[in-house]
Parts: structure tokens; C-alpha cells; sequence
């Protein structure tokens, strides 16, 4: 196997484990997310007893330094490439301690799995997920870092709706309590445009600007801390709004939801 | 491949037979109505020992695992096999597990004076990594309030590693230093 069909050298990368499937016996299929070359699946051989390779497992979430061969023609060729070593940079064993942040981070990873195609490098995105399972991981589960990356995630990949001004014209939208919406004309309308569009509670909205605008820290955490104020209703409204938004782009239903369903009263709140 | 290339060089008689003995077994195979393991039996061969510990059950997510401990020798209590660890990725929930019949070994009904011991402790030994420990956390959630102890496994078998493939002396280790939870 070695050589034939590989570029000569692999290359160190950080990487975020995004799945990982059975691939035989002991081998393991690992889909990864990495700055320069976007998502990459590659296969792990004998990944469920190597220690010396993969110290810590290779699971789902994991954030670390990944040695990766490339398939020949670099990351254009779309085939398996091969993990040679994965060694992660925090200890993600924490995550089975906690089974809220266990779903938050599953379900951060399959979002960024299932929307992503490869080869489609984004560095930012790449960052807008180490601050997603970061911010999970110290701070503990909270919907509105679920909120904040979904957004972040629809705009890197240009899915997200116009959210304060109409999607037609431009305009700015009317004053009052409620905004007229429909994603069928991109977002957010004028009374002119928006004839007939249902009407969204504009707190909502404001809610979602404000976890986009945020890059700071302390923007971020205000930002964070103000959606998990507002009333569940709210907080529900806002989490159905942009599942709505996502929901079209996803080519499967995630697992991970279902997930957050079963685990039953033990369930993280999802938002 | 190997087995193919075996197989090949092999006794058409030999063969006919290897190929019903798979047959049967496939057949046969069915679920331990008490712990869930394989067996061909109503009850597995471990569950039906009276000379086991019963009042202790390691908890597993795989029949191998359990063949894992069984193979190291120092355990004598019996097992209950989970096929399978909550898996947010593979979809995997509380309900996909065998966790309810876990749960019905641990209600005794007192009145019935030939019925096992009652459950005193409980082991998990599921593989010590991610999803081995969320689905242990669970577990120890779910029956600490029950007034059984739970333990689970210390990792003298490597993070990350999954228990099928750690040798006996690893294992051994792990089974000795488990802990409560
Ligand atoms: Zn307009
Ligand atoms: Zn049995």
C-alpha cells in the first residue's frame, strides 16, 4: 500500500475529528475538519488498538494535531486520504463526563459534516468551530454557542437570510414588535415586499444579529448571556427559526438531534 | 484473503462441513433472556451457573468484551451486554440499548423466596473512551438511585483504546482498581 497512489510526504495539520465509522476490523474511517485543505476522510489503520498513533482515541470532537497522507493530487482527488497520527490538544475525555456537553459537541460536529462539501477549505470555519467546542467544553452546554455557530456556519456558506434589512430592496425594515419574513425571498422584507409574509417577533431576530456580530470575547459572552435571558419561548423561537434555515441544506436528518430526544429527561437544552 | 487462500487448498468434505457449522450457528444464535449475550440457549451458560456471583453484573457493550474479562478468569460474578454505547453521531440513544432489561435484574420481587440475591453492585466496564464513559455517566445516573453501587472499570486499559484488544493483564488490572461512581 505504501507509496503507490500517495503523495510521497504527509503533512501535520490541526484538525477536529468530525466522525469516525468502523472501517473493517480494527480500522477506523475518520471524516476531519482542518484550515488548509477543508474536510478530509481519511482512513486510520488499526486506530482501535493503536495507542502509540492515536493516544486518546480518535472520537468525534477531539481537537488536536493531525499527520495526514494525502490521496495523489492533494486534496482535489476527493478520495480516502490516510491518518497516519492524531494527538489532541485538550483532553475531550471530559466530554464523557458530562452527557449534555457529550450531545452539544456531537451535534456541533455532524452540523459542520453535513454541511460542508469537500474539498472546501474555509480557515474560518475551522475557527468558528474550535470556539464552538472550546466554549463547550470550559463553560459547560449552552444552546446560544449552538445558536452563535449555526448562524456563523449559514454565513461562511453564504445559506444565511437577510436579518436587518429587506432582502429585495434593501430597505430598512418598518419599526415596531414584529418583522415580516420569508425565506423564499431571502429574509427579512418591507412592508412593500413583504405582503402576505408571516411576521417573526423582532427580539428574535435581534437576538440571532447579535450572536452574529459578536467577535470580541466579552461581545460574544454579552451576546451569549442576553439569549440566555430571554424567555424559553423566545429561546425556542429562535432555535426553530434557524433549524428552519438549516434544515434545507442538510442532506440527512442529524443523529445527533434525535440523540438530544432520546437521552430524555437527562436531555442537554438544546435551545 | 487468507482465509480464502485457505479454502481454496481445503477438503471439499472438510468445507461442506465448515459451511453448515456456520449455518447452525447463525441459526441458533439468539439473546440470553437475562443478560443479552449470545447464546444458544434460553439462558446463557454464565446466567444459568448458580455457583456465579449473581449479586454482581459487569455491565458490557459488545459479547466480545465480556469473552475480553471472562478470559482473564478473576471474575465471577455475571454480565449484562448493552450492544452497543450512546452514540450521538451513530444516532444512538438510552433506548437502543439493552438498558431496560439491565434495569428489570435490578427489581427483585421479595416475596419470592427461590429468586436469585438481589443485585448489590454493578460494574461497567465499557470501553474507556468517549462514548464508553458518557454511556457508564448514564448508567450511574440511572441506578445509583436505585441503592445499587456502581463501579466502573479503572483505565488501566488505555484512554481512548477500546477493551477488545487490551491483554489480560491490562484487563486484570482494571477489574481490581475499579471504582464507584
Ligand atoms: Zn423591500
Ligand atoms: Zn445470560
Amino acid at each position: 500500500m505504501r507509496g503507490g497512489g500517495w503523495t510521497s510526504g504527509s503533512e501535520r495539520t490541526p484538525a477536529v475529528i468530525l466522525a469516525t465509522r468502523g472501517l473493517g476490523e480494527a480500522d477506523l474511517l475518520v471524516v476531519l475538519l482542518t484550515p488548509g485543505q477543508g474536510k478530509v476522510r481519511a482512513a486510520a489503520r488499526h486506530a482501535r488498538k493503536s495507542r502509540r498513533r492515536f493516544p486518546g482515541g480518535l472520537s468525534g470532537g477531539a481537537v488536536g494535531e493531525a499527520t495526514v497522507a494525502m490521496r495523489g493530487g492533494g486534496s482535489s482527488g476527493g478520495g480516502l486520504a490516510r491518518l497516519e497520527a492524531f494527538t489532541p490538544v485538550r483532553d475531550h475525555g471530559a466530554l464523557g463526563r458530562d452527557l449534555s456537553r457529550f450531545a452539544h459537541v456531537a451535534y456541533l460536529c455532524e452540523l459542520t459534516d453535513g454541511l460542508l462539501y469537500e474539498p472546501q477549505p474555509d480557515p474560518a470555519v475551522f475557527s468558528a468551530l474550535c470556539e464552538a467546542i472550546g466554549r463547550t467544553m470550559e463553560h459547560g452546554a449552552d444552546a446560544g454557542t449552538l445558536r452563535r455557530y449555526e448562524l456563523w456556519l449559514l454565513r461562511a456558506l453564504g445559506l444565511l437570510p437577510a436579518l436587518d434589512g429587506c432582502a429585495v430592496c434593501g430597505d430598512e425594515l418598518a419599526p415596531g414588535p414584529t418583522v415580516l419574513f420569508d425565506e423564499a425571498h431571502g429574509g427579512a422584507l418591507c412592508p412593500l415586499h413583504g405582503r402576505g409574509a408571516r411576521r417573526i417577533p423582532v427580539e428574535v431576530l435581534a437576538a440571532a444579529v447579535a450572536l452574529l456580530v459578536a467577535t470580541t470575547e466579552p461581545e460574544v459572552d454579552q451576546a451569549l448571556r442576553s439569549v440566555a435571558a430571554r424567555p424559553a419561548g423566545d429561546r425556542r423561537g429562535l432555535r426553530d427559526l434557524v433549524l428552519g434555515w438549516l434544515r434545507p441544506h442538510l442532506r440527512h436528518p442529524l443523529r445527533s438531534r434525535e440523540f438530544f430526544v432520546k437521552l430524555g429527561p437527562s436531555a442537554p437544552e438544546d435551545g | 484473503m487468507r482465509l480464502a487462500l485457505a479454502m481454496v487448498k481445503a477438503d471439499p468434505e472438510y468445507l461442506r462441513a465448515l459451511s453448515e457449522a456456520i449455518g447452525s450457528v447463525h441459526a441458533q444464535l439468539k439473546q440470553c433472556r437475562v443478560c443479552c449475550d449470545f447464546t444458544s440457549d434460553e439462558v446463557c451458560p454464565r446466567c444459568a451457573d448458580a455457583r456465579r456471583d449473581h449479586t454482581t453484573i459487569c455491565v458490557v457493550s459488545q459479547p466480545q468484551d465480556r469473552m475480553a474479562i471472562e478470559r482473564t478468569g478473576v471474575f465471577r460474578g455475571v454480565y449484562h451486554v448493552l450492544h452497543g454505547v450512546l452514540d450521538p453521531l451513530g444516532g444512538v440513544g438510552p433506548g437502543d440499548l439493552r438498558i431496560d432489561a439491565l434495569l428489570a435484574r435490578l427489581h427483585r420481587d421479595p416475596s419470592d423466596a427461590a429468586a436469585l440475591p438481589g443485585v448489590e453492585e454493578i460494574i461497567v466496564a465499557t470501553s474507556p473512551n468517549v462514548e464508553g464513559d458518557a454511556t457508564a455517566l448514564y448508567l450511574s445516573k440511572l441506578i445509583g438511585p436505585l441503592g445499587v453501587r456502581v463501579s466502573r472499570i479503572a483505565s488501566g486499559v488505555a484512554v481512548g483504546g477500546e477493551l477488545e484488544y487490551a491483554d489480560v493483564t491490562t484487563l486484570h488490572r482494571a477489574l481490581e482498581d475499579r471504582r464507584r461512581l
